[in-house]
């Protein structure tokens, strides 16, 4: 080998150490002592083993203000590449914090821009990992017009490749809209994200809060509902990245994977999870869990809108997106929380091709003035839109109550559900029997000589004549009234003919979803 | 293991694998593979760590 060969070779090599030394060893014993990973352990942890490769490793920032020359590093604070996730390709960026505490500059940018780019031409999913302290301030405008680009980008590929976001430190400011257009968002239990941080609180407001308290993922998955999933660590949310993954396709032009899981059919033990009385509350978890493969039931959000649940699960090895009224929290009645959950879930399977199941035990929406004055009539219009828009196979079983606009919202017929299952134990009615008889019955009551006993004889009359599956079936709402133990085989066998559904919308430019 | 046992065995293996006699296999360089960043991480945590793969 000649001398010029052997100097290239040894520059190469010194500036590759240079990219993989990060921070430096006392940064990343600092990362490491945190109990965080640095930005490369993530992607490897993230991506099958051996599979990541990093894509402009020597970007640098051209920024020389505020002494910014001295202190620029190649890789400019972000890993980025492309690797593996259950053999299928897939694009990451991951902020390296202990370079410039990972500070958003214009290559920083430029580099996920490339990333994210990358990820829509080859129709694969892009996964963020955040640990950023921000804008970076030596770069000014082009630090804030690089985030523009990022979100820009997360807007254009929002319905084309599944993107998410995975917050695993400091999240703040404009930094938060990245994460916020993305499909999900995991956090660690020590991230945090907010747009305005204690200390601005503080000085605009005057209030004191701790970081955690204000932004911290407890919060975030169980108050904002900004989180989807929270981790305790590094490696376990690396991990439930892997694990929702394997549920979705890789763009709006496939399908899942099909995963031959153990499907055992215990629908005969749904007639003792759900009581008959409606007033009963019981874990609709256990009703999914029974109707589902074994073990493949997956939930998103689990600790905000607990009023109703979400999540993916598998039928005969394909995903399903399964909404359902949880009987447990407010009876399972609907409000602003839980239609806008439940929404904007429906409007991800439907992107991503995914069918739905909706298991509906729905008493009413939530009245008072808080509601009324939140708007839920903006936000519960989310839910007829987002089933009526969805065109994916929709498939729904109500289970016991299915009450007034509840109803409605709940995926029925009249809002393009394909297929609609009833126990023999429904109650499909504009409202529940007590509250119906004291307004239709309510001058012959007055009038009778014992109101108690006419009311109870109205009541009678109304139960029998509404409280049940029939009419809706005889009417054609309900497709078919169904025995418990029949539910899982009718529901795959719906899902099994609706596999050819071909149904498209008239053209728009796109809809305006009340938001 | 020495470094020429370690060879010896990958030798064995590749000529098993390609149904070739390991006379036909020439060794031209030898790399020893070092732990990376994160599995020594993981080993000097003692963390517990399986990573997830579809079908479990």
């Amino acid at each position: 080998m000649d001398q010029i060969w052997q100097d290239s070779i040894d520059r190469l090599n010194a500036r590759r150490e240079n990219v993989l030394a990060a921070g430096g060893a006392e940064r990343i014993a600092k990362q490491h002592a945190s109990g965080k990973l640095t930005a490369r352990e993530r992607m490897e942890a993230l991506f099958d083993d051996g599979t990541f490769v990093e894509l402009n490793d020597q970007i640098t920032s051209r920024c020389s203000d505020f002494g910014m020359d001295k202190k620029k590093r190649m890789g400019d604070g972000v890993v980025t590449g492309y690797g593996y996730i259950h053999g299928r390709v897939a694009f990451a960026s991951s902020q390296d914090f202990t370079v410039g505490g990972g500070s958003l500059g214009e290559a920083q940018a430029m580099k996920i821009c490339k990333a994210m780019d990358k990820a829509m031409e080859m129709k694969a999913p892009f996964i963020s990992i955040n640990d950023s302290g921000g804008a970076r301030i030596e770069e000014g405008i082009d630090s804030l017009t690089g985030y523009a680009d990022i979100f820009y980008r997360n807007t254009i590929a929002s319905g084309v490749i599944p993107q998410i976001s995975v917050i695993m430190g400091p999240c703040a400011g404009g930094a938060c809209y990245s994460p916020a257009i993305t499909d999900f968002i995991f956090m660690t239990d020590y991230s945090q994200m907010y747009i305005t941080g204690p200390a601005v609180v503080k000085s605009v407001t005057g209030e004191v809060i701790t970081s955690a308290d204000l932004g911290g993922a407890a919060v975030h998955s169980s108050t904002s509902g900004v989180a989807h999933f929270v981790y305790p660590d590094d490696l376990s949310c690396l991990n439930g990245v892997r694990q929702l993954l394997g549920y979705l396709p890789q763009s709006n032009e496939d399908f899942s994977l099909e995963v031959p899981g153990t499907a055992v059919d215990n629908s005969a033990n749904l007639s003792s999870i759900v009581p008959a009385d409606s007033k009963k509350a019981y874990d609709v978890r256990n009703v999914i869990n029974t109707i589902v493969d074994e073990n493949s039931f997956f939930e998103v959000q689990e600790a905000f809108a607990r009023n109703i649940i979400i999540g993916f699960g598998r039928i005969d090895g394909e995903t399903i997106g399964i909404i359902a009224n949880q009987a447990l929290f407010m009876a399972g009645s609907l409000e602003i929380n839980a239609s806008d959950k439940a929404s904007r879930f429906i409007r991800f399977c439907d992107s991503f091709n995914i069918p739905l199941l909706t298991l509906v035990d729905v008493p009413a929406f939530l009245p008072g003035s808080q509601q009324e004055h939140g708007g839920i009539i903006r936000h519960g219009a989310k839910l007829l839109y987002a089933y009526s828009e969805a065109t994916v196979p929709k498939v729904g079983l109500i289970m016991r109550k299915a009450y007034g606009g509840a109803y409605i919202a709940m995926n029925s017929k009249g809002t393009g559900a394909d297929v609609v299952y009833a126990w023999p134990i429904a109650e499909i009615a504009v409202m529940g029997g007590s509250g119906a008889v004291s307004i239709i019955g309510k001058k012959a009551i007055e009038a009778a000589e014992d109101p108690a006993a006419k009311r109870e004889e109205l009541l009678a009359e109304y139960n029998d004549k509404f409280m049940n599956p029939y009419i809706a079936a005889e009417h054609g709402y309900v497709d078919e009234v169904i025995l418990p133990e029949e539910t899982r085989t009718k529901i795959a066998e719906a899902f099994n003919m609706l596999k050819s559904k071909d149904r498209t919308l008239p053209y728009k430019k796109h809809g305006n979803i009340p938001l | 293991m020495d470094e020429q046992l370690i060879v010896a065995m990958a030798v064995a293996c590749i000529a098993e694998e390609n149904g070739v006699d390991t006379k036909h296999v020439v060794v031209r360089s030898f790399k020893e593979v070092q732990k990376s960043s994160l599995e020594q991480y993981i080993a000097d945590k003692g963390i517990s760590y399986h990573k997830y793969q579809l079908g479990e």
